[in-house]
């Protein structure tokens, strides 16, 4: 079952001089089992965005369906919380508990479930996140370097056994082992357990090599939507809003200048790397 | 709900109360509050209540913004008003078990309610149309002649600035944490007293330890661009007294003196 995002508007604090309108008519469908992107840059919208897919906001018009269910419905919202697991921005800021094991236990003890299926839950959730419970789950959170409080944050999502997992920028302020890692894992919890993963992101590079499917949000609306390889054939759409192609992507568009016929829709240096030589050996350079 | 806190926000305008010197307002809002408590009946509350509509008038923000922020001391007004209905002595004129409402508390009551009502709806204007760096730069002035007894003015100033820059960042904070708590399952909405103060924490310490990180940050830019107090500062803004300035101030010293005719003359 998808999540459905049908005609959402929302303003923040309506009626009042600060009134702002941040999503005008969002439409979006997310199957289940699929990789999203999520890409904009600030203010286009997208962190206001996620938070309707949870309930956590509700659209001042439209409606959000998760798995059919209307997030507007309270009683239901709880369940939609647990299924949908949002990891906001820089999640770090949001420990609080004495140890990891605790705090990654946050979510399922609110699910009122007991301590066994707790501490299996924050045992398996920590270890989703390349941290080993013996080893970390009596530490205090405090004392981890940057990169490791981030994960035992996304672990306290995904103790709650989410179906949905959103993730807003997990990657900011991470130096690039960090990111990698954190972006390597996600890639690996929707390919074994065929998590749906919806990745909020402004970086294209981040994000082109990992996801099935690009969503570009600005001001506020679906500006472009499609494969990352398609998407990108259309770069001076994609800079008109603010945002690049990634850097190799944009090497072989000028590569193809010089030798007509090389293939645009590269992601990744690899695929870079084998497309140039096919073109040297061709030509007798190399 | 925490969006209603309409304290220390400020909106900016060109009305006239906008353009006043922000000491004149920071005086004009000190002799309004003592001629708030002196007036003592009704026509004295009448004409107050008049003066304060007159100012909100002239400031020239919407009337349902500016009385929103009289909605958090909604519970402070009622408990003013029970108290006074049934703890003042007088003539009872209506019984509820061992409470006794008297005609004095009553009229008590109300006169107290509608006084922290006009005075929360008036102050407000102060901040609504001032910026906070221009409350503070007329708090600094204000306070300067007290630097002989040892006021350090300029770094209360400056504490001030910083602890009103920093309040929509930490109620920015607060949502965050708030809305990343609750996606993880957390209740703050429902649950008796107990519960509902242990449902805090996992609020009350990231907003400290970020607060914190925060001061932290701030102290380190500030120095690292050499700030050292206040001696020898020159400011980029001179504050200047207009003609507006001496009408307002003319205007609040006469409020103040109408305020005492009306307790002790009448």
């Amino acid at each position: 079952m998808p999540i459905r995002v049908i005609d959402v508007s929302y303003t923040y604090q309506p009626g009042t001089p600060f009134a702002a309108t941040a999503l005008r008519g969002i439409n979006l469908t997310i199957e289940e089992g699929e990789f999203v992107g999520l890409i904009g840059h600030t203010g286009s919208g997208k962190s206001t965005l996620i938070q309707h897919l949870n309930g956590l906001l509700v659209p001042t018009e439209g409606q959000v369906l998760v798995d059919g269910v209307d997030t507007r419905v309270r009683a239901t919202r709880r369940a939609i919380r647990q299924k949908v697991g949002l990891v906001f921005q820089y999640p770090e800021h949001q420990l609080f508990e004495e140890t990891v094991a605790k705090d990654v236990g946050f979510g399922p003890r609110n699910l009122g479930l007991t301590e066994e299926e707790v501490e299996e839950r924050v045992e398996e959730a920590l270890a989703m996140v390349g941290l080993d419970v013996a080893k970390y789950g009596s530490r205090s959170p405090f004392d981890l370097s940057g990169g490791e409080m981030r994960r035992v944050a996304i672990a306290g999502v995904l103790a709650m056994r989410p179906q949905y997992l959103v993730l807003d920028e997990p990657t900011a302020g991470l130096d690039p082992r960090g990111r990698d890692e954190i972006l390597g894992q996600l890639a690996d919890l929707h390919r074994r357990l065929g998590l749906t993963v919806i990745l909020v992101s402004h970086s294209m590079e981040d994000v082109a090599r990992l996801v099935d499917r690009l969503v570009v949000i600005h001001r506020g609306r679906v500006a472009a939507e499609g494969k990352p390889r398609e998407l990108f054939q259309r770069a001076e759409e994609l800079e008109r809003l603010g945002l690049g192609i990634p850097q190799i992507t944009e090497f072989m568009r000028r590569f193809s200048a010089f030798y007509p016929g090389a293939r645009t829709d590269i992601l990744t240096v690899e695929e870079a790397v084998e497309e140039i030589l096919r073109h040297l050996r061709r030509r007798g350079h190399a | 709900m925490l969006r209603d806190i309409t304290l220390g926000q400020y909106i900016p305008g060109t009305s006239l109360l906008h353009r006043l010197d922000p000491r004149t307002k920071i005086l004009g809002s000190i002799f309004y509050i003592v001629a708030l408590f002196l007036v003592d009946d009704l026509s004295g509350y009448l004409a107050i209540t008049a003066f304060s509509f007159v100012l909100v008038a002239l400031s020239g923000l919407p009337w349902r913004y500016v009385l929103r922020g009289v909605r958090p001391i909604f519970y402070i007004v009622l408990f003013t008003l029970a108290l006074n209905f049934f703890l003042t002595p007088g003539r009872v004129v209506w019984e509820l078990g061992p409470l006794k409402a008297t005609e004095e508390g009553i009229r008590l009551g109300i006169f107290m309610g509608w006084r922290l009502i006009l005075l929360v709806l008036t102050t407000s204007l102060l901040t609504l149309t001032s910026s906070p760096i221009a409350l503070t730069d007329g708090i600094e002035y204000l306070l300067s002649p007290f630097r002989g007894i040892g006021v350090p003015a300029h770094e209360l100033a400056m504490m001030m600035t910083i602890a009103l820059r920093f309040i929509p960042t930490l109620l920015e904070e607060t949502d965050k944490i708030m809305k990343a708590q609750m996606a993880r399952g957390a209740d703050f909405e429902t649950g008796n007293i107990v519960q509902r103060a242990r449902g805090m924490i996992p609020l009350l310490v990231p907003l400290f330890v970020g607060a914190f990180r925060r001061a932290d940050d701030l102290a380190t830019a500030m120095e690292a661009r050499c700030y050292r107090g206040g001696v020898g500062r020159t400011r980029l803004r001179e504050l200047k007294f207009a003609a507006r300035d001496y009408i307002a101030l003319a205007v609040s010293v006469l409020l103040v003196a109408f305020s005492l005719a009306d307790r002790f003359l009448y």
